[in-house]
């Protein structure tokens, strides 16, 4: 029984064929699955479910930075700031609001929004000169501390800014169509998101992304083997930061305001558990670390309540944790634990039990086969 | 204004430069960018404030007992969590402290929510006076403080077995030991110490002109970050040269700032970055740190 358990596999596996086909198809089955989910679900899951998407947006960019180049970036925030504020001052006619000037240009905002993402990403090219400058841990405090520096320009440059206050974001419109709707934002971060899961996979799987990983493994031998470093570095600077600007955009539109407080540090470590969760160098993990971080809060809020320590009623008198209090706990003790026991993440967690599965297949078969062989 | 001023940073420096040699002492004994020290600091706070004045032990017995946790909960950290790690890169060591903070804070910040936490402490909002110079009675007691710990410290690691042993660990420790140095109690006691400066320091944070125990002490640990880069991360003098920069500008920084009102409010938050950045440009090793000899 085992052996036609055994072969069976082996049939199942050669017709998926290679690892790249088996991925088309599980996207597939996945892109069929979300098509449909918006037209079922309530309202707050439709809108929950945008922010998950548009999270894997971000966390893909931030996982071609972290994992595939092995920069230790802790700033992704300020890619998104950027992203957003860069779509509403251009796409917002300049106004006079509560007495003071807002700044604004007016585009149409499908300029505007391209021209978002690529603000972002010259942003991105900006820092590439610093980065291939710093070392690792230069880098990480200097990230942190563009963190602040972004904050500081939110709060004070209230002109582009509006300030503490934020800037309300108006719909895209393109050709005509607005997303207006939770849905149609759904289907418009959806294709964003396969988009760029397409150009990462792509962009790993090819020349420059083996250098890239090269680079990221031993610097000094790279170099040897003629890598560019200051320019493989300068490309995926870009690359990361279109990625978050699409992210930054997305964001904004989902919120339809954008406020300083949102890009704080708490938000970049955030991406972080979903790019340690997901698994470094992964763009589909990325994904699944991004489903992860989005949706436990929702689901600890609507679903949590048989649990002692979680205040989900909303009253300020209980001292229960709030449900985004559980899952940040949780999230912290999950990074703890996949870089102890699961370093390579989620992404590495599907291959891995279906090579146990079938060695202990493989092992229970082999005491029948070799039955004969111990008699004699 | 501005002697004052001077005064103020000289005393924030000082506390700043314990910070930074917080920092720094981890690193260099286990490789780890201890980004969980913030979340040290507030519990350092939180802790004191809730037993002394809502527990009413006292101050002291409350600064005590508050001190001896962070140092217990330093240590138990390294032990189980990042003693395991150790050989692996600095990212994954450094995000494993994120996952720590992330923790942490939490947990304080749900403590603390949006309510006030004084300390008790004896020296209140008294201010001392020497000519034109006036300066909160606690800061004073934090400089004198941290020039103690500085000192003593400093001769601890000059002159015995322990900081010989410290040094040598830092330096080369297959080498280390080798010659008998047991690197897993060196690397606990530079936590253990690690996180005695954070509950120290995060009293005195604490106390006035702060109102009590409070949540963006993780932020002013964060802007300690370039003092220790200065140093290259792995340099005790760089981290109190760096520490005592830092509070001075930040002091004299905020104090100009109201002239400077074009520039916003918050200036002297990303004054230490801003001055980092310029640093490592010039030279990436920082300050005082040591040339990375690379191999392929």
């Amino acid at each position: 029984m085992c052996d036609g358990v055994a072969s069976a596999l082996a049939r199942g596996r050669q017709a998926l064929g290679s690892g790249q086909a088996r991925d088309a198809a599980l996207l597939a089955a996945a892109v069929v699955v979300v098509l449909v989910l918006p037209l079922l679900l309530s309202p707050f899951w439709v809108q929950t479910g945008v922010f998950a998407l548009v999270a894997a947006i971000g966390a893909i960019g931030l996982n071609l930075l972290m994992g595939s180049a092995g920069v230790f970036w802790v700033a992704p925030s300020f890619f998104f700031a950027v992203g957003s504020y860069s779509y509403a001052v251009l796409a917002v006619p300049p106004a006079h609001l509560l007495g003071q000037d807002v700044a604004g240009v007016g585009l149409p905002t499908g300029v505007a929004a391209l021209l978002g993402v690529l603000a972002t990403g010259i942003v991105g090219l900006l820092l590439a000169p610093l980065a291939s400058r710093l070392r690792t841990l230069g880098l990480a405090v200097a990230s942190i501390g563009m963190i602040y520096v972004g904050q500081y320009v939110l709060d004070n440059a209230t002109h582009l800014t509006g300030g503490t206050n934020g800037r309300t974001i108006p719909a895209l419109n393109v050709l005509g169509y607005t997303f207006a709707s939770s849905q149609s934002l759904w289907y418009l971060a959806l294709t964003c998101l396969i988009a760029t899961w397409l150009y990462a996979q792509n962009l790993l799987r090819s020349r420059p992304g083996r250098a890239l990983q090269a680079l990221r493994d031993n610097p000094l031998a790279a170099q040897a083997m003629g890598v560019n470093i200051p320019l493989e570095k300068a490309k995926v600077y870009i690359a990361s930061g279109v990625i978050s600007g699409v992210c930054g955009v997305m964001l904004a539109l989902a919120f339809q305001t954008v406020q300083p407080a949102y890009f704080d540090f708490n938000l970049s470590v955030q991406y972080l558990a979903m790019t340690i969760l997901g698994g470094l160098g992964s763009p589909t993990g990325a994904v699944a670390g991004a489903m992860i971080v989005t949706l436990v809060p929702s689901l600890v809020a609507q679903y949590g309540g048989f649990l002692p320590f979680v205040n989900t009623s909303g009253s300020l008198g209980s001292s229960g944790l709030t449900a985004q209090e559980v899952s940040q706990i949780v999230f912290g003790i999950a990074i703890i634990a996949f870089l102890r026991f699961i370093p390579g993440g989620l992404a590495s967690i599907g291959p891995l039990l279906a090579d146990r599965v079938q060695g202990l297949l493989e092992r229970r078969a082999r005491p029948s086969a070799r039955g004969p062989a111990q008699a004699d | 204004m501005l002697a004052e001023l001077i005064a103020e940073g000289v005393t924030l420096g000082s506390l700043y430069a314990l910070i930074a040699f917080a920092f720094v002492i981890t690193f260099r004994a286990t490789e780890t960018l201890n980004f969980a020290l913030g979340s040290f600091l507030v519990m350092g706070g939180l802790v004191t404030a809730e037993l002394s004045v809502n527990a009413h032990l006292g101050f002291w017995p409350a600064f005590a007992i508050s001190c001896a946790l962070v140092t217990a909960t330093s240590m138990l950290i390294e032990r189980f969590l990042v003693r395991p790690m150790i050989g692996r890169t600095l990212f994954v060591l450094g995000v494993l402290t994120i996952g720590v903070d992330l923790i942490i804070s939490t947990l304080t910040q749900h403590v603390i929510g949006d309510k006030v936490f004084p300390l008790g402490d004896p020296w209140g909002s008294k201010v001392l006076s020497f000519a034109t110079v006036s300066l909160p009675a606690s800061r004073l007691s934090a400089l004198i403080v941290a020039l103690a710990i500085g000192v003593g410290f400093a001769l601890w690691f000059r002159y015995t077995t322990w900081g010989i042993a410290m040094r040598a660990a830092a330096e080369d420790s297959a080498t280390a030991a080798l010659m008998g140095v047991r690197l897993g109690r060196v690397s606990m006691v530079a936590w253990a110490i690690s996180g005695l400066i954070a509950g120290i320091a995060g009293m005195f944070l604490s106390t006035f002109p702060t109102l009590g125990a409070d949540p963006t002490l993780r932020d002013v640990a964060f802007s300690t970050f370039p003092a220790a880069a200065l140093g290259g991360f792995d340099s005790t003098t760089g981290a109190v040269v760096g520490g005592m920069l830092i509070g001075l500008v930040t002091a004299i920084t905020q104090g100009y700032e109201s002239h400077l009102t074009f520039l916003g409010a918050s200036l002297h938050t990303i004054v230490p970055y801003v001055a980092l950045v310029v640093i490592l440009l010039i030279n990436p090793n920082g300050l005082f740190g040591t040339r990375e000899v690379s191999r392929v």
